[in-house]
C-alpha cells in the first residue's frame, strides 16, 4: 500500500514535470487535463510486465478505487477505463456489473459504440 | 566585464526568439489539410511492431501512449482489451494485427483511424562510462475508411542517463524533471517512453492536431479555415492583377 502510495506520487510529479517543462518551454500553455488517470497505464504496465503479479480481482479493486476518487474530485474517467473494468468484471463471473459499465461507457463516449456493443454480444454468448 | 554581459544578453535574446519564433512559424505548405478534412473522433492504437532487442518493448510503449493522444482530444480505445480481443480472435502478435484489412477493423471497432508503430530502438545501451536510453520509432495514423494516411510521425529520442538529452532544448527540461524524480533503472525506459509519446503527439510543431473533445478545437478548426481563405484570396488578388 505504501509501495503504491509511493508509485502514484512519483507519477503526479512526473505529470507535474512535464506540463512545466511544456509551460517554460512556451510552446504549450497550460491547460487542465481532460481527465484523472490514476493508475490505469501503469496498471496495465505491471500486468504485462509481472504477468504473475496481478489478478481481475485485485486490478478491479485498483480501478474502482481510482474511478470513485475521479467523482470524487469532480473529474472524468478517462476513455476506455470502463471497458477494461468492464472485462475483469467478466472475468471474475460478473456480468451484470460488467454490463452497466459497458452501457455508461457508451453514453459518456459515443466513439465507442461498436466495440461496445459486439464485447456485449458476445458476452451474451459466452455464458 | 560590460561586454561580455551584453553578449550574453544578446545570445539570451537570440535563443528567446528562436524559441518563440519555433512556435509560430507556418510551413510552407500545410501537410494538415487532408487530416483536417478527415478530422477523426476515435483512435485504435495496435500494439506496435518490434524491431528493437527488447522483447517487452511493444508492452512498455503503448502502456505510455494513451494518455497523450487521449488529452490531446480523442476517444482511444483501451489498449489492453484490443490487444486481447484480437489475440482471442486469431491474431497473436502485433505484426498480424498491423495486417489485418482496414474495413475489418473498421467493422470490429468502428474507429475513425488507426495508428500503427514501429519501434526501431528501445532500451539501454551501455557504454563503457555511460548508459543511453534510446526511444526511436515511426507512427502512422490511417484514416479507416479511404485508407488514406493522415499523419506521419518519427522520434528518435535519446536520453543520456545524467540529465542530459539529445533532443533539444524542451527534452533536456522533461528529461531533467525525470531523473530528478529518481527513476529506477527497470522503468527508466518506461519513463523515457512516455517523456518521448508526450513529444511525438502534443508537440505544437508537428504532433497530433488537437482532436474533437480537445477545448482548443474550434479555434484550431477556424484558424485553419480562416487562413486557407486569406491564402485563396491573395491568390484571386494576384491572378487579376498579373496581365494574361
Amino acid at each position: 500500500m505504501h509501495h503504491s502510495g509511493m508509485k502514484m506520487d512519483r507519477l503526479r510529479l512526473t505529470g507535474a514535470s512535464l506540463l512545466l517543462a511544456l509551460f517554460v518551454s512556451g510552446c504549450v500553455t497550460p491547460e487542465p487535463p481532460l481527465y484523472r488517470w490514476g493508475n490505469y497505464e501503469s496498471l496495465i504496465y505491471n500486468g504485462y510486465k509481472n504477468p504473475g503479479s496481478s489478478d481481475p480481482v485485485s486490478d478491479a479493486a485498483a480501478l474502482e478505487e481510482d474511478m470513485a476518487r475521479t467523482s470524487a474530485e469532480g473529474m472524468e474517467v478517462p476513455p476506455g477505463v470502463r471497458i477494461h473494468l468492464a472485462y475483469l468484471y467478466f472475468e471474475q463471473g460478473k456480468k451484470g456489473e460488467a454490463q452497466s459499465l459497458l452501457e455508461t461507457e457508451k453514453a459518456r463516449f459515443p466513439e465507442s459504440a461498436v466495440f461496445v456493443d459486439r464485447l456485449m454480444a458476445s458476452m451474451e454468448q459466452s455464458q | 566585464m560590460s561586454r561580455f554581459y551584453t553578449r550574453i544578453c544578446t545570445t539570451t535574446t537570440i535563443v528567446a526568439s528562436a524559441l518563440l519564433g519555433a512556435c509560430t512559424t507556418l510551413p510552407a505548405e500545410d501537410p494538415y489539410v487532408l487530416y483536417r478534412d478527415l478530422m477523426p473522433t476515435s483512435i485504435l492504437v495496435l500494439p506496435p511492431v518490434n524491431e528493437s532487442l527488447d522483447v517487452n518493448a511493444p508492452y512498455s510503449w503503448v502502456t505510455t501512449a494513451t494518455m497523450p493522444i487521449a488529452e490531446q482530444g480523442y476517444y482511444v480505445f483501451p489498449v489492453a482489451i484490443v490487444d486481447a480481443f484480437m489475440k482471442e480472435n486469431g491474431l497473436p502478435n502485433p505484426e498480424d494485427m498491423h495486417a489485418a484489412p482496414l474495413d475489418k477493423l473498421g467493422e470490429v471497432f468502428g474507429a475513425d483511424a488507426v495508428l500503427y508503430v514501429t519501434l526501431t530502438e528501445f532500451g539501454q545501451k551501455f557504454e563503457l562510462l555511460s548508459s543511453t536510453t534510446r526511444v526511436d520509432a515511426e507512427a502512422e495514423l490511417v484514416d479507416i475508411k479511404s485508407g488514406q494516411s493522415l499523419w506521419k510521425g518519427a522520434l528518435n529520442y535519446a536520453d543520456n542517463n545524467n540529465g542530459g538529452a539529445q533532443s533539444g532544448l524542451l527534452g533536456s527540461l522533461i528529461t531533467a524533471a525525470v531523473n530528478q524524480i529518481g527513476a529506477t533503472l527497470t522503468d527508466r525506459t518506461h519513463d523515457a517512453a512516455a517523456v518521448a509519446n508526450f513529444q511525438l503527439f502534443r508537440n505544437t510543431r508537428n504532433g497530433l492536431l488537437k482532436g474533437p473533445r480537445h477545448s482548443g478545437f474550434e479555434a484550431q478548426m477556424i484558424a485553419a479555415r480562416e487562413a486557407a481563405e486569406a491564402a485563396e484570396a491573395t491568390e484571386a488578388a494576384n491572378s487579376t492583377e498579373s496581365p494574361e
